[in-house]
């Protein structure tokens, strides 16, 4: 292993930026007085994430699109080629849309949040540019530790800390599963880089102690994803969550666990077709199980975050359809369909946050007569929707019509079926969300009696207290979830109708196997 | 070309644009502005189809108009529209029926609150159609397939209070999703074996694919249109639909939306030639239906379901027609069908207004006297819909059954004919206890509440027959009369005429002529006589004195519970679905499962609660799952691999 | 090497795994369940090490601190979550934490 010298450095710009945001954040918080502190804090991350976002577009535009650009840092054990610069804009994307939705929240200390958020987002982005099992390990470690607290951040939530119990505690164990898969692979090719599990497994003979680190990874993998049977945390949590750490949560972890495991699955699947196959056999299962669990658990849930939870579940599923073969193909068209996905969860979530905000919780029942109450939020609603439904002219339908001719390509057989299957029901789901948003709801439902029992333990902003910042700063609010919600609508259409700005973008992320 | 584009891409285009004005105006607008623009937005369309006909014509009615619209970027699968004699020929009918519809929908829907959300969905399904017929490939018939579900689904909970209509529309959407499902899955296989989704790629080298996969892409694509036209088996939602407006009831699921299938099945049809099961199974599922749907109608005692039934029925015939080939013989029979069939609906929503809300026959009766408007264009449209010359439906029922003796299908013809004698006992039976006899009088402690309260508000109404009502009445009388007489044996084969070369095209062989010669005489005699015979015995039998029950108890009850269908499906599918999402989730939206459900859930509920105590809360259990998942992924990688 | 053979450590390591996997499973106390997953932790680590030494390579040592530092993170949060959860109820028991579910 190569000393990491100055210009590793600089192919991590985009990185470090993001880290010194993180930090900047708190040291704002510290300098800035604390009744103005607010607005800086929340200008800073911003500032962190746009600026992190403009090194990783200067040099995914120097990478152009040319399969041969890497930037191995630090010998490999981080990859700075264009699959970790792709994921590292969608999980800024998300990362700036959740900050934006943050000003919802009405809670004077913002600096934690926002660091941890950003932090959450550097493993992220380590984790899916990790060459090697050590940086794996302290990016899924870092992003897990800082969604942690992020779900218990309202703290006198009863639910918000059971949430976080629970997603520690078993993320905890599917951290020990996957740390002891490791172990067992480092056990037979004596190191800890992706690049010699490659070797080992290309290189003849594979003995069941790689089998065996095989599938604990693959669990650790399948349990970030939320892929049924191990995805029971994701529901609790999602709803525990603040909705912008859900969107970030439900957009940025998956992504990146994804990315992380498609290149373990690119080094770690042995060549022998057979083997192969073998291998390939359980990711497809985990796959179908989630979309049956993730389209059947939301048929008749009534909170809204829940609901999304298990829709992500079976988004997850989905994203396997085009990579049975392993091709480079099936590769760019599972990533477009994340796009795809960012922009309806966060649209989704965004729109229950804009919701909460305005005194309407994520109840369904609560939802019913939204479009009285708020039309360009029950359209937004109706948008969003529709595209995870897989409704055109979204980008929800294109991603899946892709998602189809990628698992042709690759003989993803029942799967398929599988996903035609779980559409059919989940589109029952959706739609009864929208037909609820459009239904004339009762007047009285709504009315300050009512809502006090379901606010848990935040309650709606007291009216009386509200000086002049405050009432500035809930404009300000305002406009942020209006920018995310229309930016979110925008890309969802633009993408839906224009597929290929971005696919021609995607193509060869990973060399042939 | 550029107007002919614009007039195809405003065939669609206009309705949306008319519900998106009507729903963005619900509440500005005054009652007759919003229906002033939905029906000008469909008289546009219509319009636009006119004239669409007549480039066709110009065009020598050979050529084809194609407007492409849209490309994903994949090969194969692109949006775009297609104006052939197949596609024009059902726009013209879902536009001008549609219209007639909308017009007297206006009035009828006069006294709801939601006046403008319903002009929306209407003008909304309208483009749904209408983009479902013009599609030039598989894609766009899916997009198309799948909003006139959502519509259909929307209108038939409009009056979402009620729990009997939101159940129906739930019933409605699972039934449409099998089938869409089954679409999807047929659209996957044509893919991969031929490369293309577009018809003018797959249709022709139809002939080239293997058998086994032909046979598993028709009968998925009749899975589909089987959901969609309500056809045996999947035929259950449509007794239920009828829980929406009556306007709805002629226009979704009469006259428009039942006959996708029979459009998929006329448009795919090299496909299903091709296939060695295609065409039996069609006419199967055709002739099952025709005869299964009079026989239930004969139980039936809501005047909608009664209706209904028929609408079942007569689609089999369309499907049968089609399944042996003659599929100009069920293009007419559709637009006859939709003539006759939207003209009974309206007077059916006549007679349900006379009768305050009242839709059950057994507690009508004298309405002829009072009445005359409806009892002459309800029998008009009732002698058409059985079949008496020189009306609609004998021209276009005779053409079906006649191509089925030509073709050599005795067994089919018998059965054809055999519904015949029953489709004019149930309809002479139903014509009989609503217009003969002496008037049903209820007192108003009979009623509930809601039923009084929608009395008094339709007392206005009995006094007569509105202008904006009875002139769509009217015209669809007119039309039931002469639609028939575009194809009269010997005189006019307009139809013939008009699909030959949509036909020919791909190479469709001309009907074979097994049968006996005299196919067409012995038809029309066999057809007059046992419709005759029928009537005559429901006449007998309602006519004068009023045995409303005269079916029998039991077969009565039969039908009323759907044979049965219902509660097997219930047990099939909806239970097992409940205990699985039992499992996955917990909670039951009360709003969601019905009453009727609950009775009978006992023991999959209990399996259900079993299986949630998995996901109950507790995180140990979750671990458990966890740990499990675990095991069973090592053991595979260490015994298996 | 004198002592164990590396089968013995990898079947060690094997052992401490399922007890801590076992652990999690059956104790009720939050603070057992932590430590039965800082087992399978530690289970990993010792597999690291002892791979490590076995095959000459210093990447299994390099991974081991990392997981020590990473765990010592992870517990001083897991115990703060405790803490936060259980402060107010009078004993520990995570089956009682079953607000959420569905």
């Amino acid at each position: 292993m190569a000393l990491p010298g100055i210009s590793d450095l600089a192919t991590l710009a985009p990185w470090a930026a993001l880290a010194a945001g993180a930090l900047l954040v708190i040291v704002v918080d510290l300098i800035v007085p604390e009744r103005h502190a607010r607005p800086w804090v929340f200008a800073t991350a911003a500032a962190g994430v746009l600026l992190s976002g403009w090194y990783a577009a200067r040099r995914l535009g120097e990478a152009g699109a040319s399969a041969a650009f890497a930037g191995p840092a630090f010998g490999g054990a981080f990859l700075a080629d264009r699959l970790s610069l792709v994921l590292t804009v969608l999980v800024l994307a998300a990362a700036l849309f959740s900050v934006l939705l943050a000003a919802m929240d009405k809670t004077r200390d913002m600096s934690g949040y926002l660091a941890l958020l950003l932090l959450s987002a550097l493993g992220m982005t380590a984790v899916a540019g990790a060459g090697d099992m050590t940086v794996v390990f302290v990016g899924l470690e870092l992003l897990s530790l800082g969604l942690y607290v992020l779900v218990a951040f309202r703290r006198e939530d009863e639910t918000a800390r059971e949430g976080a119990f629970k997603y520690f505690l078993l993320g905890s164990l599917a951290a020990g599963i996957l740390l002891y898969g490791f172990a067992l692979l480092y056990t037979v090719t004596g190191d800890t880089s992706l690049a010699a599990v490659a070797r080992y497994a290309r290189g003849g003979a594979v003995g069941p102690l790689f089998h065996a680190g095989f599938g604990l990874v693959l669990v650790g993998f399948a349990f970030k994803l939320a892929m049924a049977p191990f995805h029971p945390w994701a529901p609790d949590a999602y709803q525990a969550a603040p909705a912008p750490v859900a969107a970030f949560m439900a957009v940025g972890t998956k992504a990146a666990a994804f990315v992380a495991l498609v290149r373990f699955l690119w080094a770690a699947v042995p060549a022998d077709p057979g083997l192969a196959s073998a291998y390939m056999a359980p990711v497809a299962l985990l796959a179908g199980a989630s979309m049956l669990v993730g389209s059947l658990g939301a048929l008749f849930q009534t909170n809204v975050k829940r609901l999304l939870a298990y829709s992500g579940i079976a988004h997850a599923g989905y994203l396997f359809v085009p990579l049975m073969s392993l091709e480079p193909d099936g590769l760019g068209t599972a990533m477009f369909y994340l796009f795809a996905y960012f922009f309806m969860a966060v649209g989704a979530f965004g729109a229950v946050a804009a919701a909460e905000g305005r005194g309407e919780p994520a109840q369904l029942e609560r939802w019913q007569g939204l479009y009285q109450r708020h039309p360009w939020l029950a359209a937004a609603v109706a948008l969003f929707f529709l595209g995870l439904a897989g409704m055109p002219p979204t980008a929800g339908f294109t991603g899946k019509l892709l998602l189809i001719g990628g698992g042709l390509r690759a003989g993803a057989g029942w799967l398929l079926a599988a996903m035609v299957a779980s559409t059919g029901i989940s589109a029952y789901v959706y739609l009864r969300v929208i037909s609820t948003v459009y239904r004339s709801g009762q007047e009285p439902a709504h009315s300050p009696g009512a809502l006090a029992p379901m606010a848990g333990g935040e309650g709606p902003p007291a009216a009386p207290a509200v000086d002049d910042e405050n009432e500035w700063e809930t404009a300000w609010a305002r406009v942020g979830t209006g920018a995310v919600l229309l930016l979110a609508a925008a890309g969802l259409v633009v993408l839906g109708l224009f597929p290929n700005a971005l696919l021609d973008g995607l193509t060869a992320l990973l060399p042939l196997r | 070309m550029e107007i002919t584009f614009w007039l195809l891409v405003g065939i669609p285009v206009l309705p949306l644009l008319g519900a998106a004005a009507t729903a963005a105006l619900r509440r500005r607008a005054s009652r007759g502005m919003l229906a002033a623009i939905a029906c000008s937005a469909v008289a546009l369309a219509f319009a636009c189809t006119v004239a669409a006909l007549i480039r066709f014509g110009q065009a020598g009615g050979e050529g084809v108009l194609h407007a492409p619209l849209w490309s994903w970027g994949v090969a194969g699968v692109g949006l775009g529209l297609i104006g052939d004699s197949i596609s024009i020929w059902f726009s013209l009918v879902v536009t001008g029926v549609g219209l007639l519809i909308h017009i007297y929908a206006a009035g009828y829907m006069a006294d709801d609150p939601d006046y403008g959300r319903f002009f929306a969905k209407l003008n909304y399904f309208i483009f749904a159609m209408s983009l479902l017929v013009l599609a030039d490939g598989f894609v766009g018939m899916l997009m198309g397939w799948a909003n006139v579900g959502l519509a259909s689904y929307l209108l038939i909970g409009f009056w979402n209070r009620r729990p009997a209509a939101a159940a129906a529309a739930k019933k409605a959407f699972w039934v449409n999703t099998v089938g869409e499902v089954g679409l999807i899955l047929a659209m996957l296989i044509l893919l991969t074996s031929s490369g293309s989704l577009r018809f003018a790629d797959v249709l022709p080298q139809a002939g080239l694919l293997p058998p086994e996969v032909l046979n598993a892409a028709a009968l998925l694509l009749l899975v589909g249109a089987v959901a969609k036209s309500a056809q045996l088996p999947l035929f259950v939602w449509l007794p239920d639909a009828m829980q929406g407006p009556t306007p709805v009831s002629a226009l979704i699921h009469a006259a428009t939306m039942v006959t996708a299938g029979v459009y998929l099945v006329v448009r795919a049809f090299p496909l299903f030639e091709a296939a060695p099961w295609g065409m039996p199974a069609v006419a199967l599922v055709g002739v099952a239906s025709a005869v299964f749907g009079a026989v239930a109608a004969m139980g039936q005692n809501d005047i909608k379901r009664i209706l209904a039934y028929s609408t079942m029925s007569q689609v089999g015939y369309m499907m049968l027609a089609a399944g042996v080939g003659a599929y100009a013989a069920a293009l007419f029979h559709f637009m006859t069908h939709a003539f006759f069939k939207a003209l009974l609906f309206l007077g059916a929503g006549l007679v349900i207004h006379h009768f305050h809300g009242e839709q059950d026959v057994r507690r009508m009766g004298g309405l002829g006297r009072e009445s005359p408007f409806v009892y002459w264009t309800f029998l008009i449209g009732t002698l058409a819909l059985v079949g008496a010359p020189p009306l609609a439906g004998f021209f276009s029922k005779d053409e079906i059954v006649v191509e089925l003796l030509a073709g050599g299908h005795t067994a089919l013809w018998v059965l054809a004919v055999a519904a015949a004698g029953l489709t004019a006992f149930y309809m002479l039976r139903l014509f009989c206890l609503v217009f003969a006899g002496n008037p049903y009088r209820v007192d108003a402690s009979d009623r509930g509440p809601a039923e009084a309260a929608a009395a008094a508000e339709h007392d206005a109404h009995s006094a007569g027959v509105p202008a904006v009502q009875a002139v769509p009445v009217l015209l669809l009388t007119i039309l039931s009369i002469a639609g028939g007489w575009l194809w009269v044996p010997g005189l006019t084969h307009v139809p013939e005429a008009f699909f030959e070369p949509a036909l020919a095209r791909y190479g469709s062989p001309a009907p074979v002529h097994a049968g006996p010669v005299q196919a067409k005489e012995w038809t029309m005699g066999a057809l007059l006589l046992v419709s005759a015979a029928g009537a005559a015995w429901a006449v007998k039998l309602f006519g004068k004195s009023r045995r409303a029950d005269a079916t029998g108890g039991a077969f009565a009850r039969a039908a009323e519970a759907g044979f049965g269908f219902d509660a097997a499906y219930r047990a099939a599918f909806v239970e097992p679905l409940r205990a699985l999402a039992g499992y996955a989730g917990r909670v039951m939206d009360p709003q969601v499962v019905d009453g009727a459900v609950n009775g009978i859930a006992r023991l999959a509920g209990t399996a259900a609660l079993a299986l949630g105590r998995l996901h109950g809360g507790f995180v140990r259990r979750y671990a458990l799952v966890l740990v499990t998942g675990v095991t069973a992924v090592l053991i595979y990688f260490l015994m298996a691999v | 090497m004198p002592g164990m053979p590396f089968s013995g450590y990898v079947l060690l390591s094997a052992v401490l795994f399922v007890a801590g996997l076992v652990g999690v499973l059956v104790r009720r106390s939050p603070l057992a369940a932590l430590m039965s997953i800082e087992l399978m932790w530690g289970a990993a680590t010792l597999l690291f090490v002892a791979a490590s030494r076995h095959l000459a390579a210093m990447g299994g040592h390099v991974f081991a601190f990392l997981i020590v530092v990473v765990g010592a993170a992870e517990a001083a949060i897991g115990l703060a979550l405790i803490v936060l959860i259980f402060r107010g109820r009078d004993g520990a028991d995570v089956d009682e934490v079953r607000s959420l579910r569905g």
